[in-house]
C-alpha cells in the first residue's frame, strides 16, 4: 500500500470565485479525512464554556467517528450510532434523534459533497470568497429548525475547517479542524493519494 | 306397470319455479348477513380463555394492522421518500389510526401529558429516587459527562427541566424491545432492498368491507407514488389475508366452477344429448342452496361464508338426483312414469344423508350447527324438487334410451356378491379400521392448514413479520377487573409473583400496562413523597455545588415539580389518541363489560416456565393464557366434536338402511362398500396429507353422502336388466361428473379447497368400484 504523498497546490491564478455545484465536486473527492478537533460548547444552563480536544475521521460514503483525548468515542454507519463512554458502550438509530441526525447529515453530506441531499433537508446558503467559503444550512422541517437553527460549515478549498452549530435556545457549539490529512481512495484505505 | 301421475303442464311450472328461486335470492341477499372469518367457526360455550383468544383474533390490534412493504431496485433514499409519501397518503386517507414506518418522532404535543405527569408516571429511579441530593449529584454530573463528550446532546433546554433524565427513560420504556432496520430514517429490510411500513385500520378488523377499502387505500397510495413504477407492492397481514382469501377464493371458484360447470354440463349433453336437460339439471341444486341458506338465515340469523361455501359442496350429492330422474323417468301423453322402481332408494338415499348432515345441526360450534341445517334442508329440497318438479320439464315425450351394448357391458364387470368375498371385504375394512384406529394422533389442528390463504402469501407474512421484528405474542398472563383503574392495581399488587418469575430465571422478562402507566392509587402515593419546592431548591444547591451549572438554570424543573404536586393522577382516558396511549391500549383492552391487562411473557416458552406459569396461584389475578395451545385446543374440540357427530350419523344411517332394505336382504351389501370406501379414503388422506384436518372430516361426510347413493341404487334387484343398466349408468354418470369437479378442486392453492377437493375425489374414485364390486347382486336378472 502506498499511500503516496503528492502534495497537489492547485492554486487558481485567476482566484474567481467557484460557484456551489462544482466546491461540492472538490469535495466529493476527498473520500478519507482524518483531522485533530476542539470542541467548544456554549450553554446557557452553564456559566462557562466547556471544551474538549481529540480526533475526527470520516469515511466516505457515511462513516463518521470522534474520539476524545479522554477516551469516550462515538461511531456513526450509517443510521447506527455507538458511544463509547469509559467501560459502557450505547447503541441507538440516529433517526432516534431528530436533531442529531440533521446535523450528522449537514457534516456528512458537505464532507461527500452530496449536494441533492443537503438541499432536500436544508435551505442552502452559500458564500464563496476568494481564499474560502461557508455554507449555511438551515433545517427545512419546522421541528428541527426549532431546535437547530443554523449548521454553518466553513472551509478552504476541499477541506472543512470549522463548523458551528446556533440553537433555537441561544446555545452554541463550534468545532475547529485542524492537522488534516485529506486522501482521495479509489477504495476504503486503497489506491490513496492526499489531494490537499 | 308402473302407475302414472298426471303433472301440471311444463311452461307455467317452469315460470312458477324461477320466480320462486329469484324471490328466495333476492329475500337471502337483503338479509343475508355474511360473517366470513374463520373465528366465528367457534362453539358457543368457550372458556374464559377461548373467549379473550377469540376477542384477540377479532378486534385486536394485530389483527387490524396491515404490513406493507416496497420493493424495488431504487435508490435507498428515493425509496425512503417513497415510504414517507406512502405513510403521508395513507394517514391522509383517513382509514388508519396509525402509520409507521420507522420516521415518526414523538411529536411533543402529543406526548404532552406523559411529560407533564413524569414524575408521577415515570420509571421510579430517574423519576422519584434521584431527587434526593445524592441523586441529584450523580444525575447532574452525568449530565455534564454527556455535554463535553463526543456526542452532546442537541436540546439542552431538556436537561434544564428534566436533570434526573426521567422523560428520557420513560421514552425508553416506550420503545419495543426489538426493532427492524433502518436506513434513511425509515424501516427497511436486512438487504435494505424493500421499506417496511405498519398501518393500522381504524376499522374492526371483522369488518370486511371496510377493510377491503383499506386496502384499497394503500395501493391507491402507492399508485400514487412517483416511483411506483419502478417499486413493487406487498401488503400482508390479517385483514389483507380475510378479504384477499375473499378475493382469491372468489376468483378461484369462479373459475374452477366454471371449468366444473362445462365439465359437468358437457357430460350431462354427452349423455342426454339435449341443451333443455342440461339446463333444468341444475334446477334443483339451485333451489336446495338457496331453501338451505333461507333455513340457516331463519334458524340462526345470519350465516357464515365458509359455511356457504363447505355447504354448497355438501351438497354435491344433489347433482346426482336429476341424473337418476333423467335417466328412469318416462314421458307419455302428459303421464309420468318409470319412477315407482328409483323413488324407494332415491328416499332412502336422500333420508340418509340428510341424517348424516343433520348430525352436524346438533354440534355445539355454530358454523357446524348452520352446516348441518344448510346442508340437511338443502338436500332434502334439492331431492324433493327433482322427484316431483323435474320430471314435469321433460320434453313430451321423453324416454332415456340406454346403450343396446349396456348391460352386456355390466354382465362382464365383476361382481363379489357371494359370501367370501363379503367376509374379506369386511375383514379388510376391520382390519383397516384397526390399523388406522392405532395412528396415535391422526388430527392436524394446525390453524394455516384451515387457512384460506396461500402458502406463499404465509410465507411472506412470516416473512414481513420477522423483518419488522412483530413476533406473534404467544404467552401471556392476563388479568381481569371491573375498570382500567382495578386492572392496573391487580397487577401491581401482583409485582411481586412476576418478579419471582424472573428471579427464577423461569421467564426472561414481561411487558405490563403499569409500566406505562401505574395505577392512580400508585401515582397518588408517588405524589405524595414528591420534594417540595423548598426541600428541592435546597438539594439542587448541595448538589450544584462545585460544578459549572449556572444559578437559576434549573427553574423549569423545579416548575414541573410544582406542577406535579397539583396533578391529578393520568388515566387511560388522558392518554389517548397519543402514541403512549396507543401503546397502552394493546396492553389494557375492555373486555365485554370489563378490563383485561396483558402481561406479554419473553422467553417464557420452555416446559418449566409453562409448569410454573399454569401452577400460577389463582389468588394472584394472573392467569395464563397459551395462544397457540388455545387454539389448537379448540380446533381440537371442533375434531372431537365432528366425530362424534360423525359417530352418531353413522349409527343413524346404519339404522335407516337396515330399516329400509332388511326386507330384500341387502343390508351388508349396502353398508360394506359405504364403510370400505370411507376407511380407505381416510388411509389414503393420512398417507398423502399427514394429517386429517376440519376440511377433510367434512369432505368425509360428502363422500359418505355419495358413496349412500351409489350403494343403494346399485344394490337393487331389478327384474329388468335394462332397469339395472340404466341404474349402474346414472350412478356412473353421477361419479363420472363429481368426480371430474372435485378433482379440478384438488388442483387449488387454497388449502381448504384443495383438501375439500382431494378427499372427495379420492371417495368418489373408490366408492365407484367398491360399489360395482360389493353392492350390485350377481345376476340382475335373477329375482325376474
Amino acid at each position: 500500500m502506498a499511500a503516496i504523498g503528492l502534495l497537489l497546490c492547485t492554486a487558481d491564478p485567476i482566484a474567481a470565485p467557484i460557484d456551489l455545484e462544482t466546491r461540492m465536486r472538490s469535495l466529493a473527492q476527498v473520500t478519507q479525512v482524518e483531522a485533530e478537533y476542539r470542541e467548544t460548547v456554549e450553554l446557557s444552563l452553564l456559566d462557562q464554556p466547556l471544551e474538549s480536544r481529540g480526533h475526527l475521521r470520516y469515511q466516505a460514503p457515511d462513516h463518521l467517528s470522534k474520539t476524545s483525548d479522554r477516551g469516550d468515542a462515538v461511531h456513526i454507519d450509517g443510521d447506527r450510532v455507538e458511544v463509547i463512554e469509559g467501560d459502557s458502550k450505547a447503541q441507538f438509530m440516529i433517526s432516534d434523534q431528530a436533531a442529531l441526525a440533521s446535523v450528522v447529515l449537514a457534516l456528512r453530506a458537505t464532507f461527500a459533497g452530496n449536494l441533492d441531499r443537503l438541499r432536500r433537508h436544508f435551505e442552502l446558503d452559500y458564500q464563496p470568497r476568494t481564499d474560502s467559503w461557508t455554507l449555511a444550512l438551515t433545517p427545512r422541517e419546522r421541528g428541527i429548525g426549532n431546535i437547530v437553527q443554523t449548521i454553518r460549515i466553513t472551509g478552504v478549498e476541499n477541506r472543512i475547517d470549522r463548523l458551528e452549530i446556533v440553537e433555537g435556545n441561544g446555545d452554541r457549539r463550534s468545532m475547529r479542524l485542524s492537522n488534516q490529512r485529506l486522501l482521495a481512495c479509489s477504495g476504503p484505505d486503497k489506491d490513496c493519494r492526499s489531494t490537499q | 306397470m308402473a302407475p302414472r301421475m298426471r303433472l301440471p303442464r311444463t311452461g307455467p311450472l317452469l315460470a312458477v319455479w324461477l320466480l320462486c328461486l329469484l324471490l328466495l335470492m333476492l329475500w337471502n341477499l337483503n338479509q343475508t348477513t355474511l360473517h366470513r372469518d374463520l373465528s366465528m367457526f367457534l362453539p358457543r360455550t368457550a372458556t374464559l380463555q377461548e373467549h379473550l383468544l377469540l376477542n384477540q383474533l377479532r378486534e385486536g390490534i394485530a389483527a387490524r394492522t396491515l404490513l406493507i412493504a416496497l420493493q424495488g431496485d431504487l435508490d435507498p433514499e428515493r425509496l425512503a421518500d417513497a415510504s414517507r409519501a406512502l405513510s403521508a397518503a395513507l394517514d391522509a386517507s383517513g382509514r388508519f389510526r396509525r402509520v409507521a414506518n420507522g420516521s415518526e418522532t414523538f411529536e411533543a404535543d402529543a406526548l404532552a401529558p406523559a411529560l407533564a405527569h413524569r414524575y408521577l408516571i415515570g420509571p421510579r429511579e430517574p423519576c422519584q429516587m434521584d431527587l434526593g441530593t445524592e441523586g441529584l449529584r450523580r444525575a447532574l454530573e452525568r449530565r455534564l459527562d454527556e455535554l463535553a463528550g463526543p456526542m452532546p446532546p442537541i436540546d439542552t433546554s431538556l436537561i434544564a427541566r428534566d436533570p434526573t433524565g426521567c422523560l428520557r427513560a420513560l421514552l425508553l420504556g416506550l420503545k419495543p424491545p426489538t426493532r427492524p432496520h433502518q436506513r434513511h430514517g425509515v424501516w427497511v429490510s436486512q438487504d435494505g432492498r424493500e421499506a417496511l411500513l405498519l398501518a393500522e385500520t381504524r376499522a374492526q378488523a371483522s369488518d370486511l368491507a371496510a377493510q377491503a377499502e383499506a386496502v384499497t387505500a394503500v395501493r391507491t397510495g402507492f399508485a400514487a407514488l412517483a416511483d411506483s413504477a419502478q417499486l413493487h407492492l406487498a401488503i400482508s397481514g390479517p385483514g389483507y389475508f380475510a378479504i384477499g382469501s375473499q378475493e382469491t377464493i372468489q376468483t378461484q371458484t369462479t373459475w374452477l366452477s366454471a371449468a366444473a360447470s362445462l365439465v359437468v354440463a358437457t357430460l350431462l349433453f354427452a349423455a342426454f344429448r339435449s341443451p333443455r336437460l342440461v339446463l333444468i339439471g341444475a334446477l334443483p341444486l339451485a333451489t336446495g342452496i338457496l331453501i338451505g341458506t333461507t333455513a340457516v338465515v331463519l334458524t340462526f340469523g345470519s350465516i357464515q361464508g365458509i359455511t356457504l361455501a363447505l355447504g354448497v359442496t355438501l351438497m354435491g350429492v344433489a347433482m346426482d338426483y336429476p341424473v337418476h330422474i333423467f335417466v328412469h323417468t318416462e314421458r307419455r301423453d302428459g303421464d309420468i312414469g318409470g319412477l315407482s322402481g328409483i323413488g324407494p332408494s332415491l328416499l332412502l338415499a336422500v333420508v340418509t344423508t340428510v341424517c348424516g348432515y343433520a348430525a352436524l345441526a346438533l354440534a355445539e360450534f355454530e358454523g357446524l350447527a348452520q352446516l348441518g341445517v344448510l346442508a340437511g334442508a338443502g338436500l332434502a329440497s334439492a331431492a324433493a324438487c327433482s322427484r316431483f318438479l323435474l320430471p314435469a320439464l321433460l320434453p313430451e315425450p321423453y324416454r332415456w334410451k340406454a346403450p343396446s351394448a349396456l348391460p352386456g357391458l355390466l354382465d362382464r364387470l365383476p361382481t363379489l356378491d357371494s359370501c367370501p368375498a363379503r367376509l374379506i371385504a369386511l375383514g379388510l375394512t376391520g382390519l383397516l379400521t384397526a390399523l388406522l384406529a392405532l395412528h396415535p394422533d391422526p388430527w392436524s389442528s394446525d390453524l394455516s392448514r384451515l387457512s384460506t390463504v396461500p402458502r406463499s402469501e404465509i410465507a411472506l407474512d412470516q416473512r414481513l413479520r420477522a423483518e419488522l421484528g412483530a413476533p406473534e405474542v404467544a404467552q401471556i398472563l392476563f388479568v381481569v377487573g371491573t375498570n382500567p383503574e382495578q386492572v392496573l392495581q391487580r397487577i401491581e399488587s401482583s409485582s411481586t409473583e412476576l418478579n419471582r418469575l424472573v428471579d427464577a430465571s423461569l421467564i426472561a422478562g414481561f411487558d405490563t400496562p403499569t409500566r406505562i402507566l401505574p395505577s392512580q392509587a400508585t401515582q397518588r402515593a408517588r405524589q405524595s413523597e414528591l420534594p417540595t419546592r423548598d426541600q428541592l431548591q435546597r438539594r439542587l444547591d448541595q448538589a450544584v455545588a462545585g460544578l459549572p451549572f449556572r444559578t437559576g438554570a434549573f427553574a423549569p424543573f423545579l416548575d414541573d415539580l410544582d406542577l406535579a404536586h397539583a396533578q391529578t393522577p393520568l388515566t387511560p382516558d388522558d392518554l389517548k389518541g397519543t402514541p403512549i396511549g396507543e401503546r397502552l391500549e394493546t396492553l389494557l383492552q375492555p373486555f365485554d363489560a370489563e378490563w383485561v391487562g396483558l402481561i406479554p411473557l419473553i422467553g417464557a416458552d420452555h416446559p418449566a416456565a409453562i409448569a410454573a406459569l399454569q401452577s400460577l396461584d389463582p389468588a394472584s389475578g394472573l392467569r395464563y393464557l397459551d395462544l397457540r395451545e388455545t387454539s389448537a385446543g379448540l380446533i381440537d374440540r371442533f375434531i372431537r366434536e365432528t366425530l362424534n357427530s360423525l359417530t352418531l350419523a353413522a349409527a343413524l344411517i346404519g339404522v335407516l338402511i337396515w330399516l329400509g332394505v332388511r326386507r330384500q336382504g341387502r343390508t351388508l351389501r349396502v353398508i360394506l362398500p359405504i364403510a370400505l370406501t370411507l376407511v380407505l379414503d381416510y388411509g389414503l388422506l393420512l398417507a398423502i396429507e399427514g394429517a386429517i384436518n376440519l376440511f377433510h372430516l367434512v369432505s368425509l361426510l360428502l363422500v359418505l353422502g355419495l358413496s349412500i347413493d351409489y350403494s343403494l341404487f346399485l344394490s337393487r334387484r331389478c327384474a329388468d336388466p335394462a332397469e339395472s343398466a340404466r341404474a349402474a349408468f346414472a350412478v356412473a354418470l353421477s361419479a363420472l361428473s363429481s368426480l371430474l369437479m372435485f378433482g379440478l378442486l384438488a388442483l387449488s392453492s387454497i388449502p381448504v379447497l384443495h383438501a375439500i377437493g382431494l378427499t372427495t375425489a379420492l371417495g368418489i374414485g373408490l366408492a365407484l368400484p367398491a360399489t360395482f364390486l360389493l353392492a350390485r347382486p350377481r345376476r340382475p336378472s335373477l329375482s325376474g
